[in-house]
């Protein structure tokens, strides 16, 4: 008796899943797949294009037109690589080092937290400096667990940045590196570093205002 | 006779409202489209593109592709998807990448520097390795991408079949219950290689926007 009563549950149950699946399938099946590719002859794809000309021609101007002019710096933040492009042309591939994604806490006081990614999106360069001299954030002192200096001169490094530097907004710049066998590698602290000669390339073929787009 | 030049002249007439219907639904779809994309790309940021027909992943900004990354298999299961850009609200894999936390505690360094040398050096960073090659991406509007990597083997084909033996069986039932709610229910699968799918990962961010067409 339990086993026809286990058996006829089991059917009443296979029987609802089954149901399920297949009005879920319906429910599904209602929608065209989005997949399917357009079923277009050659003379309707031609005259599809003369429409689309005439139409959204304007539209496409106006995207056309918001794409950078002139030469443009292109940084692959996962692979550490910077190109340096104009129009669809790569005039430079370089290997770089991008940010480390660490977490650094202020051990005591304000208690503040850094995370050392580079950006994501665009931005551009708005100053370009030979022989630049670090001014030690407040990061770099809490991170060798030093005291953080009052006074600026007590915070400048020469010679850190390699001979070059592009600033590109919120205090991150493209510049040198010391640590030339890590290029490659996420290890800066948001800035992008570069190798010399690439550097130097970077810095003669790009005037100020630059657009600077890292993904 | 003359009911067959009747016939003949009715078929005609219906082939050219059909074609010039088709013509009519290609333009628009294209025109949302430009639409679309031109209001993602009047913002400095990063967007992506997903081409469901020609299988690709297009990452752009300004209207310029910055990275192309070929899709290797598409699934698409629910509703159809309206040419709008779709945000991107959360991402959700098994094993979420963890960052290094620095110490900076004087004692713990000087204790690093009297390692060897060979100890001493371990690169603490969050790198493209670390990224998970599978995982969900939750979109709005009801929305999810899933990506699998598409990897060779004995164990993967084995992981394989078990996705898609989910895939078959689940997704019926998210529809019925998504259809009780009324609300859209759309589900992506694409299978990316390995250092792709990290890429994605790494790249595509919560509040990052996705154009699928």
């Amino acid at each position: 008796m339990k086993k026809k009563i286990l058996l006829i549950a089991l059917i009443i149950t296979a029987s609802l899943f089954f149901l399920f699946e297949i009005t879920g399938w319906y429910l599904a099946s209602r929608h065209a797949s989005a997949v399917k590719p357009a079923k277009e002859d050659a003379s309707l794809k031609k005259r599809t294009a003369k429409i689309k000309k005439g139409k959204n021609g304007s539209l496409d101007e106006r995207l056309r037109a918001l794409s950078p002019k002139g030469v443009y710096i292109v940084i692959d933040t996962s692979g550490n690589r910077l190109y340096l492009k104009k129009g669809a042309e790569t005039m430079l591939e370089a290997v770089v080092s991008c940010g480390s994604g660490n977490i650094l806490t202020e051990p005591s006081g304000k208690k503040r937290t850094w995370v050392f990614d580079s950006p994501r999106g665009e931005y551009q360069i708005k100053t370009k400096v030979v022989n630049p001299i670090w001014v030690k954030p407040d990061w770099a002192f809490v991170e060798e667990g030093e005291e953080i200096p009052q006074k600026t001169e007590d915070r400048m490094e020469s010679g850190m940045l390699g001979d070059y530097g592009l600033a590109f907004g919120d205090g991150y710049l493209i510049h040198g590196t010391l640590y030339t066998r890590l290029l490659g590698r996420n290890v800066s602290h948001g800035c992008v570093r570069v190798g010399d000669k690439d550097l130097e390339a970077v810095y003669k073929q790009t005037p100020i205002g630059t657009k600077v787009i890292l993904f | 006779m003359r009911l067959r030049t009747i016939l003949s002249l009715i078929y005609i007439l219906f082939a050219l409202l059909l074609s010039s219907g088709t013509r009519a639904e290609a333009l628009s779809s294209k025109e949302e489209l430009l639409h679309a994309e031109f209001e993602l790309a009047q913002k400095p940021q990063i967007y992506f593109m997903l081409n469901l027909r020609d299988k690709k992943i297009y990452f752009k900004a300004r209207g310029i592709i910055l990275k192309e990354i070929p899709v290797e298999d598409v699934k698409f299961w629910g509703d159809l998807l309206a040419a709008t850009p779709y945000t991107m609200a959360k991402k959700s894999s098994f094993s979420t990448p963890v960052r290094d936390t620095i110490n900076p505690n004087i004692e713990e360094a000087e204790k690093e520097e009297k390692k060897d040398p060979k100890e001493k050096f371990q690169l603490k960073a969050l790198e493209l390795s670390d990224m998970p090659v599978s995982y969900t991406l939750s979109l709005d509007d009801n929305v999810f991408i899933s990506v699998k990597p598409g990897e060779k083997g004995m164990i993967a084909g084995l992981y394989s079949a078990a996705n898609a033996l989910n895939w078959y069986v689940s997704r019926p039932l998210y529809t019925i219950w998504n259809t009780i709610k009324k609300r859209p229910y759309t589900a992506i699968h694409l299978r990316l290689k390995k250092e792709d799918a990290q890429s994605l990962y790494w790249s595509f961010v919560e509040g990052g926007k996705i154009i699928i067409y």
